[in-house]
Parts: structure tokens; C-alpha cells; sequence
């Protein structure tokens, strides 16, 4: 080809890639201005009529006796001999061991008192009951900030405590105003029977934070596994409300083309789209596409049949203590350690790490609140939802937080999957903080409350004062 | 291109191609002949000290007690009121119906009875136990034909029950020398504390079947489920000993070559194009987005069970409940297909629920629910040892043995004849059969024996 032709080539292929972003950009931005329609019209009514009840956790001393029954009662296998601990599941000899533990010196009538240790309150919104913990730090300090605090799957709300308790002794000239909901299915936002996805949780927790701070109020939102869902979602739907949303889990839309192309590039010129750090840190092998398929395959087991048949695997769950714990127990295992390779042939699979009471009362508040089939149904209730969506022309999953939202990332190295920068950017597209945490894990505020405020609040100070 | 050039191109793309082809062919018999040497040179050793011991199932009274005790423990959950019934998987409401009936009317000691109808044996081989069942119909028929029925999960031995008492009424004039045995980890093949993939399971197979059928005895097999994956390396690894084998789930591993994937791609575009009339009447279908729809929507079961079984066996090992949902879900979806999604029992009236409930106190009685999903991730931990295992790849079966395919309507996956036909070259019969399902020997005992012994005959 002559120089004159590859030149017009090149340039008209120049042309067509910016016209490309420059349509997709204003694709985005019309389908996010139909959202943001949408929302408004759909707005949940929060009037006088709403109200709160104070709520206090029961010791109830039936249920416990009935756990411990059927603790007594417990049916386990044998391990196999030829293959290392925790490489097929949870171990069934570290499940007998914490069953003993669980049924005989676990004091769970102390573990009730620490939930109660912070005020709580139920409340109905669009038919659906909604748990919140809703707590003052430091009530004279002169700045205030909405904060809503939100976990996921298999999380529970009092895994926050010790990040509260850590906000408020270590920031004592802002006052933080703390909600803590649990999204409808889990643990006290029960009973739940009826359908509910993360754009109907999205509206309801904006519901539940108009009725607290009225309806002009700003908030932050710190969200880890379906909370930072439900934090990237939120700004799409409210982007005037939402003052910045701090996630650990951000979630780079597969759709996006460009994404998808830059992703097969990464192996051969990471350098392109890794800082030195992330680099260092293997970023361009963990995200390259071959591992994410293969830690899919590895990981995702549970998801896959959450999201399509989570009533069959709900009956052994609701059932048997032994296979709660053990179903979601591993996971604290498998989020927290794989990548260190604590746990492959470890007779705890890293979980000595973790407080055990802490742990079984992650465990018993699911059995007790009889809620692990309705959150596991959350998964199954999402795809469908989305796909819904989808037809409807409201991408939710797929579009991106416009620029105007402050976005901060903590990018915990031993989660399941890591996301570099770049590709964080081009979808949330106001990030601002990105915090690598070399020692962390899913459960980022459960495991490491003190780094995830710091991480948290430096967010939160970043954005206050540039405004 | 000048003329010329161009037809000097085609003809160098078509001389490359009959290459091609022609190399894989080679490639592919001198691979059948390493593996046959192979199996030849590892086969397991069976002698005069290998013994067998007579085995009865006991009516364990202690264990039905504690069974009953959990039942009545049992803690229920309530469904969604706006979703179809079975939509999310087993109905809590229909099972809190299945395990009232089960705690308090089913007789467990009467099916005892039944399972012990016929005469079952237990053998160690290569110190794995094996359990399985030896029956010989008519010892005095002139035609003596050994077979191996072989079930996958979650079925049981005992499923064959009626197909046997069938054979055995209506061929009178045929000896047939029956072998049901249970895969390691699956019932009374227990206890199983290493690991045995499919694979290991189809040499220690071969071994019983030389064991009770003698050294060079020809046999016959019949496999459902992982049993026509097994019955698939049985030809491939002993062809001059397997008469013939009778599949009713030919394995999707013929999805993973390129081969089979141009076939999905043709059929997303071109569905007729691939699919032979009657397949076509029977809504079958063979494509790219029917292959994902399998994957992503039926397959959540297959996903957790490669990959950590132990995580979802602790709840299955300990609640009776749990254990009835998830294994009947398979025998409602399976048998059924999505049909079942609306209808509050998901279709298992139609089965006798005293049948069901003996499968799934079965697998309760010997504590193999956990052992037997192990299975799944035995067939892919051992994966990484590599050949002879990867003969998972390999494409084609010797033409010397015949292979009967005989697939029900709603049979959870499904090859089509033009793409069996590559893999397996003497493939001699294809049945589609109406109204039936993955449980072949459950639910249509008369209709597979009718199939395998004409399929036999034909080979003979």
C-alpha cells in the first residue's frame, strides 16, 4: 500500500475510534438521563404516616435449645485421606471441630447483648420490612456526614461494629450519622415472600435515608460484595443525593467493548494500563481473562446455584447448622486466605485467624433469622431482574456513575478478583481515591475495621474539602 | 487473482485439507493403540485370591430411629408468593408434604426387603470396595450374554430392579449373566477415603467384569448418566472384550472439539441443517445459545460439585430434608425437563413416592451423598495428570465395537446423530424415544431392555 493510502487508512480508523467514544459516551450519558427520569418518577413516598419501631434482639431461648439439639443430633463424612484439607469444600474434620465448639461452649445469650450494643430499629417500606442500625458518633462535632453502611453476601450487619466503634474514637470532630440497613431477605429484614432485586433495595435504602435526614439530605455510601452493587447503583439512580460512594468491589462491566478489547491487550503490554504498583502486585495475570475464567470456574459454584435453584440447596441449609456453617463458612475461608495459600492442606482453611465467636455469630444469626434461602434467592432475583431491565432499556448493571459522583476504591489483594485502575475508571468515571491493601481480604470492614475507616474517611476528606 | 493462480490456490487448499484430515485419522488410530496398550499393560490384576463376600442390607433400626428423629426436627422455610412453583428449585411446600408422608407412613424395613430381592456381593479391588449385584436370568437358556448395567447420579442398583425381574420374564430363551455395580463413593461402594475419578472406575469395572464373567469373556453395557460416560471409555480402552454399549446420555464432552462447535454454530443459524427429521419433531435442539442456556441454567449443581463438594455435603449428611430437596429436584427437572415450573409437586406424583423416598433413604442409610458428589471433582482434580486420561479428548471410538444410542425426550443434554455419528463409527442404532427422561431405568425399566437386547442382537 502507498504511504498516501495508509495514511488515509490510518486517519479514517483515527476518526472512527473517536467518533465511536464520542457516541458510546453520549449513548451513556442519554441512557443515565433516562435512569435518573425514571427514578424521580418512581420515587418512594416517605411521608409522616412511616415509621420506625425501636428493635431489641431476642434471646430466644427455645430456638437455641432446638439449635443445640440438632447440633447434638449431627450427621458428619469422612474427609479424604489423599487430597489436602479444604481443596474439595470445607473440611468435615474443622466442621466437627467447630460443631463441638458451637453446640458447647458457645455463649450465644453474651453474643445477643454485643448486637444490642448499638440501637436498632425495623421499619415498612414499600411493603418490605427493612433492620437498620442507626447510630450518632461524637453528636457535638461540628461536621456531620450521612453515611450508610452496606455489606453483602454471606456478611452480617454487626460486621460494621468495630469500624463504628473505630469511627468514633479515632474522628472525634465529625459527627458520623450511621445506618447500617440489611438488605430485604437477610437476617431481621424478614420475612421477606416476595420477589425484590438491588435496584428496588437501592430505592428502599434512599427511602429509608430521606426519612432520616430528610428530603433534601446528602449521603456517603461505603458498600462491600452486593453493597458496592448497590452503591454503584444508587448514583445512578439519585446523583444529586449521593455524595460519593467508597466500594471495595467495583464492578467493570463485561459490555463495555472497549473494556473487553483493552482486557485481551493487558497480558502483552500491561504497562499500558497498570500503575508500577499493580504491576508488582500481578494485576496483569489476575486480571488477564484466562485467570478470571478459571477462578470463575474455581470460585463461583455456589453463585451458579444461587442464582438459578437457590430453594434446592436452601432446604439443607435451613435444616442443618452444620451445613449452614460449613456453606458459609467456607467462604470467609476461601475470600480471605486462597491467595496466600493459607488454605490448601491448612486444617482450618485460615479461619483460627478470625474470632470464632465472631464467626459462629455470623452463622447463628443467619439460622436464627431463618434467612439464608431468602438471601441466597437475592442472586437468583438479580439476573432475572436485570435481564428485565435490560428489555425495558434501563441498563443498570451495565452503565456507568457519572462524573459528578466521587468514587473511592479499596482494592483488597486477597479478595476473589482485583480490577486495576484504568478499568475501574473507565466506568466509574469520577474515581478519585484507589488504596491498595496488601493484607486484605472480601470481608474488608469484618477483617480489618481500622484500615477500612482510614480508607473510608481519607475518601470522604478528599471529597469535602476540594468542594 | 488470474484463473491460473487461483485454481493452483484451490486445489493446494483442498490437497491440504484431505491432508489434514487424513493426519487426524492417523493421529487418532495410533492414539486408539497406545491407549489399548496401555490398558492392556495396567489392567488390573484379578486372581484366585480375589474374593468376593456375600452382601445383605441391613434394616438398621438405630439409624431409621435417628432418621425419623431429624424429620421430626425438621425446620421448614416458606415459599415466594410471586414466583412459580419450582421456579427456584425444589418446593419447600411440596417437600414439608414429602417429609410428613416420610417420617410417618413410609416403611423402610419392607423396602429393605425389596433391595435385597436380589443377590448382591461386595469385592475389593485395587482396595476399593465395590459393591454390586449378580444375578443370572433362565441358568438354562442356550444364549448366555454377560451385561453390565452401569447408573449414574443421583440414581442407585436397586433402579435396575425392574428392568431384570423384565428381562428376565420376557427373554426367556436368553441366559443374561447381570452385573449392576455401584461406583465407588455411591452406596454400599463405601467407605471411600481416596480419590477415584471416572476413570479409575471404568479399569476397576473391567475387573469385576472379568472377575465374574472370566479373563477373556465378551460383555455387553448399558450406561445412563456418569454410566454412559464410563460405558464411552470402556470401548475405548478394551474393544476386543466389549460387545457393544447402550448409551442414553452420550457425553457432552463431543462439545469440546471444533468439530462439534461448527455444528453448534450451524445449528444457531441453520437448525434444520443438522438435526435429522424425527430430532426435529422432538424439539431437539443443537446450538450455540441451547448450549449456554444448558450451561447457565441447569448446571448450578454440576458447578459446586466439582468444585467444593464438601462445602454443600455438610448440610446433605445431616438433614434428611435437604438431602430429599436436592435429590428429588433432580429426579422432577430430569424427568420432566423445565415443564415441571408451575406445578406444585414438579411432576413426581407421577413416580410411586415410595420409590423416590427409597432412593433418597438409600443414599441417608450409607451416608454416600457427600462421597458420591465427589465424583464431579475427582473428574476434574485428576485432569491435570493428564494422558491417558485426556483419551476424554480423543474423538472417536474404535469401529470394531457398537455403539446403541437411545435418547428420551427430555434428556438433560443432547449430541445429535450427524455429530454422534464422527465419534462413534459403528454407531448402529439411534432411538429417540417419547415421554421419558434422564432416569431411564426408573421411569421406562421395559422400554430400555426392549432397546439394549435388540441393540445386542444386532451385534451379535
Amino acid at each position: 500500500m502507498s504511504l498516501k493510502n495508509l495514511s488515509i487508512f490510518s486517519l479514517s480508523v483515527l476518526l472512527f475510534s473517536v467518533f465511536l467514544v464520542i457516541y458510546l459516551n453520549q449513548e451513556n450519558s442519554k441512557k443515565l438521563n433516562r435512569i435518573e427520569q425514571w427514578a424521580k418518577n418512581n420515587q418512594i413516598k416517605v411521608d409522616k404516616s412511616t415509621k420506625a419501631q425501636k428493635f431489641t434482639i431476642d434471646f430466644d431461648e427455645k430456638e437455641w435449645n432446638l439449635l443445640k439439639q440438632k447440633l447434638s443430633l449431627t450427621r458428619f463424612f469422612t474427609s479424604l485421606k489423599d487430597v489436602p484439607s479444604f481443596d474439595f469444600g470445607f473440611d468435615p474434620d474443622y466442621a466437627r471441630e467447630l460443631v463441638e465448639y458451637w453446640g458447647n461452649k458457645f455463649d450465644w445469650k453474651s453474643q445477643v447483648e454485643y448486637l444490642n450494643s448499638y440501637p436498632q430499629f425495623r421499619i415498612s417500606i414499600n411493603d418490605t420490612i427493612i433492620h437498620y442500625v442507626y447510630y450518632t458518633t461524637n453528636p457535638t462535632a461540628e461536621k456531620r456526614i450521612n453515611i450508610l453502611l452496606l455489606d453483602g453476601w454471606p456478611g452480617a450487619f454487626f460486621g460494621f461494629y468495630k469500624a463504628i466503634d473505630f469511627m468514633e474514637k479515632n474522628y472525634k470532630d465529625i459527627c458520623f450519622e450511621i445506618v447500617v440497613p440489611s438488605i430485604p431477605g437477610y437476617h431481621f429484614s424478614t420475612p421477606l415472600n416476595k420477589k425484590h432485586n438491588p435496584v428496588e433495595t437501592s430505592m428502599q435504602f434512599d427511602a429509608l435515608m430521606r426519612y432520616l435526614f430528610g428530603e433534601l439530605a446528602h449521603y456517603y455510601i461505603h458498600g462491600e460484595d452486593w453493597g458496592s452493587i448497590i452503591a454503584t447503583t444508587m448514583p445512578q439512580l439519585y446523583p444529586s443525593r449521593v455524595s460519593g460512594i467508597h466500594i471495595t468491589m467495583p464492578i467493570t462491566s463485561e459490555s463495555n467493548i472497549l473494556n473487553n478489547i483493552c482486557s485481551l491487550l493487558l497480558p502483552y503490554v500491561p504497562s499500558l494500563f497498570l500503575s508500577d504498583q499493580e504491576l508488582e502486585h500481578e494485576f496483569s495475570s489476575r486480571y488477564s481473562i484466562k485467570s478470571k475464567l478459571w477462578k470463575f470456574w474455581d470460585e463461583f459454584g455456589y453463585f451458579h446455584l444461587q442464582a438459578t435453584r437457590p430453594d434446592t440447596v436452601g432446604h439443607g441449609l435451613t435444616d442443618s447448622p452444620v451445613g449452614l456453617m460449613a456453606y458459609i463458612l467456607e467462604k470467609y475461608s476461601s475470600w480471605t486466605f486462597e491467595r496466600l495459600n493459607k488454605i490448601s492442606g491448612s486444617k482450618d482453611g485460615g479461619l483460627e485467624f478470625f474470632n470464632k465467636d465472631d464467626l459462629l455469630t455470623v452463622c447463628t444469626l443467619y439460622w436464627m433469622t431463618n434467612s439464608i434461602t431468602s438471601s441466597m434467592r437475592y442472586y437468583a432475583n438479580s439476573f432475572n431482574a436485570m435481564l428485565e431491565f435490560r428489555k425495558q432499556n434501563l441498563d443498570f448493571f451495565s452503565l456507568s456513575v457519572s462524573q459528578t459522583v466521587p468514587v473511592g476504591v479499596q482494592m483488597n489483594l486477597n479478595d476473589i478478583f482485583v480490577t486495576p485502575f484504568w478499568f475501574i475508571k473507565s466506568r466509574y468515571l469520577g474515581l478519585i481515591q484507589y488504596k491498595i491493601v496488601e493484607q486484605g481480604g472480601h470481608f474488608a470492614a469484618f477483617q480489618n475495621p481500622e484500615l477500612t475507616v482510614k480508607c473510608l474517611v481519607d475518601f470522604i476528606t478528599q471529597v469535602e474539602y476540594k468542594i | 487473482m488470474s484463473l491460473k493462480n487461483l485454481s493452483i490456490f484451490s486445489l493446494s487448499v483442498l490437497l491440504f485439507s484431505v491432508f489434514i484430515v487424513i493426519y487426524l485419522n492417523q493421529e487418532n488410530s495410533k492414539k486408539l493403540k497406545r491407549i489399548g496398550q496401555w490398558a492392556k499393560d495396567n489392567q488390573i490384576k484379578v486372581d484366585t485370591s480375589t474374593k468376593a463376600q456375600k452382601f445383605t442390607i441391613d434394616f438398621d433400626e438405630k439409624e431409621w430411629n435417628l432418621l425419623k428423629q431429624k424429620l421430626s426436627l425438621t425446620r421448614f422455610f416458606t415459599s415466594l408468593k410471586d414466583v412459580p412453583s419450582f421456579d427456584f428449585g425444589f418446593d419447600p411446600d411440596y417437600a414439608r408434604e414429602l417429609v410428613e408422608y416420610w417420617g410417618n407412613k413410609f416403611d423402610w424395613k419392607s423396602q429393605v426387603e425389596y433391595l435385597n430381592s436380589y443377590p448382591q456381593f461386595r469385592i475389593s479391588i485395587n482396595d476399593t470396595l465395590i459393591h454390586y449385584v449378580y444375578y443370572t436370568t433362565n441358568p438354562t437358556a442356550a444364549k448366555r450374554i454377560n451385561i453390565l448395567l452401569l447408573d449414574g447420579w443421583p440414581g442407585a442398583f436397586f433402579g435396575f430392579y425392574k428392568a431384570i425381574d423384565f428381562m428376565e420374564k420376557n427373554y426367556k430363551d436368553i441366559c443374561f449373566d447381570i452385573v449392576v455395580p455401584s461406583i465407588p463413593g455411591f452406596g454400599y461402594s463405601n467407605p471411600l477415603e481416596k480419590v477415584v475419578d471416572p476413570f479409575d472406575t471404568t479399569l476397576i469395572f473391567d475387573a469385576l467384569a472379568r472377575f465374574v464373567f472370566g479373563e477373556n469373556s465378551q460383555y455387553f453395557v448399558h450406561g445412563e448418566d456418569w454410566g454412559s460416560l464410563i460405558s464411552t471409555f470402556l470401548a475405548k480402552l478394551y474393544p476386543e472384550r466389549i460387545g457393544g454399549i447402550h448409551i442414553t446420555m452420550p457425553p457432552l464432552t463431543s462439545f469440546f472439539d471444533f468439530n462439534s462447535l461448527l455444528y453448534a454454530f450451524a445449528g444457531q443459524f441453520f437448525p434444520n441443517s443438522i438435526l435429522t427429521e424425527q430430532e426435529i419433531k422432538f424439539g431437539f435442539k443443537f446450538s450455540l445459545s441451547e448450549l449456554a442456556s444448558l450451561i447457565i441454567k441447569k448446571t448450578g449443581y454440576f458447578h459446586i460439585q466439582a468444585t467444593k463438594p464438601d462445602s454443600i455435603g455438610a448440610g446433605m449428611s445431616d438433614s434428611p430434608f435437604g438431602l430429599l430437596a436436592y435429590v428429588l429436584e433432580k429426579y422432577s427437572f430430569g424427568s420432566f425437563g423445565m415443564n415441571v415450573v408451575g406445578k406444585k409437586d414438579g411432576g413426581l406424583e407421577k413416580f410411586n413416592r415410595d420409590d423416590l423416598l427409597t432412593i433418597i433413604t438409600y443414599y441417608w442409610m450409607t451416608n454416600c451423598i457427600s462421597s458420591s458428589m465427589r465424583l464431579y471433582r475427582n473428574a476434574f482434580y485428576t485432569l491435570e495428570k493428564g494422558w491417558p486420561r485426556t483419551v476424554l479428548n480423543m474423538k472417536k471410538i474404535s469401529a470394531k465395537v457398537p455403539v446403541g444410542v437411545q435418547v428420551f425426550q427430555h434428556e438433560v443434554s443432547f449430541v445429535p446423530f450427524k455429530v454422534l455419528k464422527n465419534k462413534y463409527l459403528n454407531l448402529s442404532m439411534y432411538n429417540l424415544v417419547e415421554n421419558g427422561g434422564h432416569f431411564s431405568n426408573f421411569e421406562n425399566p421395559e422400554k430400555i431392555s426392549n432397546n439394549f437386547i435388540e441393540f445386542i442382537n444386532l451385534a451379535l
